[in-house]
């Protein structure tokens, strides 16, 4: 009796691995189609100023993406995120402009310190949760931004930093944004597939299972302070990779935005709107919102800084009550519901941990 | 003896939780351990899986002193343990739920999803794998509950109050499915209430009263003992006959490491 | 060194933490009832500021007369907030309590700043500028009211929750829900006068703090951040405690920023807050499980 039903899951799998071999091939289908798009549109789209809204999207897109590792896989949701893209800024524009490092090894540097610092938080609150966590990552936070503003002599203080234009490989400065518009594509990709690697691997399993229950995850063999720790730094290292290619990008650093809390919040904002918890998600919420600021601010002139951002809380109030998954996975929910069919439902479903 | 603790003891402040207790395991005994609420049975538990150092006394396991080490190590040594409200993992699918278990030995995801499936077909869960943790009824739970520390690959389990909240068949089922399970070589200690699945499964019992151990012996032994009538049993159970357990059936190995 | 300058820095100290241990009140009452923390609590603070302000820009009353009028504008705005928002986030995932009130507050800053732009408004009576002295020793005026303030409404707030009905039904709510439901108490209203009762007290604090400060869109970010610093120190849920906690963080203000550096004060209280957390989270009056235990 048992073997029967065993044998029509079976068959029922098999069906499913068929439907899902097709399933993967359009998928991969889409995947190509994407990237051809991501090449083809930023040389189509000449204008300066449409590029920089790319560039802006593609960095937002990884910076949120990289939150999201620590935010919605691991279930910690910080608001010092700033902290690590004004480390990864600061070391490797200081760097350049004090000791003529080349930003690229400057970048690199920026990423140790931020990891190191990763580590140390993730230490320090260790046995936080929830809202415990988020205002201790904002306290942190702040305490970056203070001593970014604190160290005049080295960072320029409140005054910022301006890092000096000299087109060239080495010192990672670029006259065309055309370039800038695709490293940043380079950066949300790098994020996008770390993502996509996490979710199908232990550390995405374990990190899910500490983010719903984390005695039970002990119980079960995750060691949760490893899993805390790397994803954390990763998440630190990616976030402040971001910074130092935006302080070559934007030639000038202030802590009033690369450190500050509106930051950080944005980081996590992008996150949840698109969905976290989900690859796509960081992406999806920057690529809708992003422009927003940048076409308000055409539009409306000085008031409009206000109204983006209050378009933007708006957005995060409606999301988290109406749609606290997120778009994406919200939208994706109802697409699955209007062309599924049932039987895919009761076949297991690997991968449940990711939406 | 695999599991072995030596004058343990736990306190809390000025509350002696558990002194004193010395247990010796094989790796082939089912154990039941029982006693009062209150008695220090689930800190035992937790003490000796790591979720708390203990004030006193050691912990021994398969040769290696345990104390100090934090659960996941535990769990990877071979001993797990279920807690007495189940924690599922409420997002995830029930595979997901054992994939968690399963994955402690390794990131060979084919091998991990292989034991997984093994595991929950070991609790009848299979044909749910697919399904959310959430909102399972408490039957399911414990079962999930169950599975999980199944697919760590254990070589002795600590369940705790895994029969809680069952009706009388679900018992049956249950007590059948430990009974496979500990004749495939775990070994089993489990914290219990439902008195009729501990006389029947177990071979043996341990007795806890505020802490101590007050009894150890056969169920026949340890349910005629006065000790344990006063402290726990009451009359009811000095003279009855509660074991009704199915037969185990014999169901496949596991699959092979 | 001088003793005059070092009692002029402690009686600074208090009176600043006078000032904190104001604006904290509403914060931990919110909290040990219904355990949502308000990260748009500077925000509030802020609104009540600006609503003193332009009361007396229409009407030209002294704000320490308008004050109840800007409680009861709180009040009934704390109330609509708790409705449209609020209620929805009690027993939510952490991300909706968390992000809910963090959105709350970027759009109430973003309205303030569309509303009334970002320039610095100050208020500019003889009262807003008036300085006691004695001893040598220099004492702010809105200063000291604003300390008086605070000890009086805390005092007022255990009265409150000890003697009176809606008092009482808000500690039996803190202490097991389930009961207080069955004696036939309404969460919902309980917490929607928590919460509304919670932003009158900030709604006092901003009316008190109008002709001591600036006021702009963002003042609210430091003092909210302070009020956390505050409320944690002191134990959450607490209202002792965010009375001491308020003092000490006033005094560890004053005097870090006289013996360390004046532009590091916040940092030396942001790395208090942090050891709190991480050494003692129940705070120095919350009990162990402050998160279970509640009000007290």
């Amino acid at each position: 009796m048992k073997d029967q039903v065993r044998e029509t899951t079976a068959s029922q799998a098999g069906s499913a691995r068929a439907k899902n071999r097709a399933g993967a091939l359009l998928r991969g289908n889409w995947g190509w189609i994407a990237l051809a798009a991501l090449i083809i549109v930023p040389i189509v789209v000449d204008h300066p100023y449409y590029r920089e809204i790319l560039a802006l999207i593609f960095l937002w897109s990884a910076m949120a993406g990289a939150w999201n590792i620590v935010g919605g896989y691991a279930g910690k949701f910080s608001l010092g995120h700033a902290a690590f893209f004004g480390v990864g800024a600061y070391t490797s524009g200081l760097l350049y402009v004090r000791l003529g490092v080349t930003p690229w090894l400057g970048m690199i540097a920026g990423m140790a310190l931020a990891v190191l610092l990763a580590l140390f938080i993730g230490i320090v609150t260790l046995r936080l949760k929830g809202k415990f966590f988020a205002l201790c990552t904002i306290a942190f936070g702040q305490l970056i931004e203070i001593m970014a503003i604190y160290l005049r002599s080295t960072t320029g203080g409140s005054e910022g930093l301006l890092i000096p234009f000299k087109p060239g490989f080495w010192t990672l400065t670029f006259s065309s944004k055309l370039v800038w518009v695709y490293i940043f594509c380079a950066l949300m990709l790098l994020v996008y597939f770390i993502s996509r690697w996490l979710e199908r691997s232990a550390l995405g399993y374990q990190l899910s299972a500490l983010r719903e229950d984390e005695d039970a995850a002990e119980a079960l063999g995750v060691n949760t302070l490893r899993a805390k720790l790397v994803s954390i730094s990763l998440s630190a290292a990616l976030t402040a990779m971001g910074g130092s290619l935006f302080g070559q990008y934007f030639l000038w650093l202030e802590p009033g935005f690369v450190t500050s809390l509106d930051l950080s919040t944005q980081f996590a904002l992008f996150a949840i709107i698109g969905g976290m918890g989900t690859a796509i998600g960081p992406i999806l919420g920057a690529t809708l919102i992003t422009p927003l600021q940048i076409f308000l601010r055409a539009a409306l002139g000085t008031a409009a800084s206000g109204i983006s951002m209050l378009v933007y809380g708006v957005l995060l109030v409606v999301v988290v009550l109406f749609m606290p998954k997120g778009i994406s996975v919200e939208v994706g929910g109802w697409i699955r519901k209007l062309s599924s069919r049932s039987n895919s439902a009761s076949v297991a479903r690997e991968g449940s941990h990711v939406a | 003896m695999l599991l072995e603790t030596n004058r343990l003891t736990m306190r809390f402040g000025g509350l002696v939780a558990v002194r004193d207790i010395e247990l010796r395991i094989g790796e082939d005994e089912l154990v039941g351990l029982i006693g009062p609420n209150g008695a220090g049975k689930t800190t035992l538990f937790n003490v000796i899986t790591g979720y708390y150092a203990p004030s006193e006394g050691r912990v021994v396991f398969d040769g290696q002193e345990l104390t100090g080490w934090k659960p996941h190590r535990i769990t990877r040594l071979g001993l797990c343990r279920t807690f007495q409200l189940t924690r599922p993992f409420g997002h995830l699918s029930l595979l997901d739920n054992a994939m968690v278990g399963a994955l402690c030995h390794g990131k060979d995801m084919k091998k991990a999803r292989a034991v997984s499936e093994w595991a929950l077909d070991q609790v009848g869960l299979h044909e749910r794998a697919g399904d959310l943790a959430q909102g399972l009824p408490v039957g399911l739970r414990k079962k999930l509950e169950l599975a999980r520390a199944l697919a760590t690959k254990p070589r002795m389990l600590l369940l705790d109050e895994v029969m809680g909240g069952l009706s009388m068949p679900e018992v049956q089922e249950m007590s059948a499915t430990i009974a496979r399970i500990h004749s495939s070589g775990i070994g089993v200690v489990m914290i219990e209430h439902v008195m009729s699945a501990v006389m029947c499964l177990c071979q043996r019992v341990v007795v806890l009263h505020h802490g101590e151990q007050i009894s150890s012996g056969t169920p026949d032994e340890i349910r005629r003992d006065r000790r344990v009538i006063e402290a726990y049993l009451g009359e009811t159970y000095a003279n009855r006959d509660e074991c009704q357990a199915t037969e185990p059936e014999a169901s496949g190995p596991p699959p092979v490491h | 060194m001088d003793s005059t300058l070092f009692i002029q820095l402690v009686i600074s100290g208090l009176l600043i933490g006078g000032v904190y241990a104001l604006i904290s009140i509403g914060l931990t009452l919110i909290f040990g009832v219904m355990r949502i923390v308000n990260f748009a609590h500077g925000e509030f603070l802020m609104f009540a500021m600006f609503a003193a302000y332009w009361i007396l820009e229409f009407t030209g009353l002294s704000t320490y007369v308008t004050a109840p009028l800007v409680a009861l504008l709180l009040f009934v705005f704390g109330a609509v907030i708790y409705v449209l928002i609020i209620k929805r986030t009690v027993g939510s995932p952490m991300v909706v309590q968390i992000f809910a009130t963090v959105g709350l507050g970027l759009i109430m800053q973003n309205v303030a700043l569309v509303l009334w732009s970002g320039d610095f408004r100050t208020i500019r009576t003889p009262e807003a500028s008036a300085v006691l002295k004695f001893a040598g020793i220099q004492v702010s005026y809105p200063l000291l009211i604003a300390s008086v303030a605070a000890i009086m409404i805390a005092l007022a707030l255990f009265a409150f929750v000890a003697w009176t009905y809606p008092g009482k039904a808000i500690r039996a709510t803190v202490q097991d829900r389930t009961a207080a439901q069955l004696m036939g108490i309404d969460i919902n209203k309980v917490y929607l006068m928590t919460f509304a009762l919670g932003s009158a007290l900030v709604g006092i604090a901003g009316a008190l703090l109008a002709p001591a400060y600036p006021i702009f869109p963002s003042v609210g970010t430091n003092f909210g951040l302070a009020s956390f610093v505050v409320v944690v120190l002191g134990g959450m849920g607490s209202m002792t405690g965010a009375l001491l906690g308020g003092l000490l963080i006033g005094l560890v203000e004053t005097l870090s920023g006289f013996f360390i550096d004046a532009a590091l004060k916040q940092a030396v209280y942001f790395v208090v807050f942090i050891m709190v957390l991480v050494f003692r989270p129940t705070g120095l009056l919350g009990q162990r499980g402050a998160e279970e235990v509640g009000l007290k």
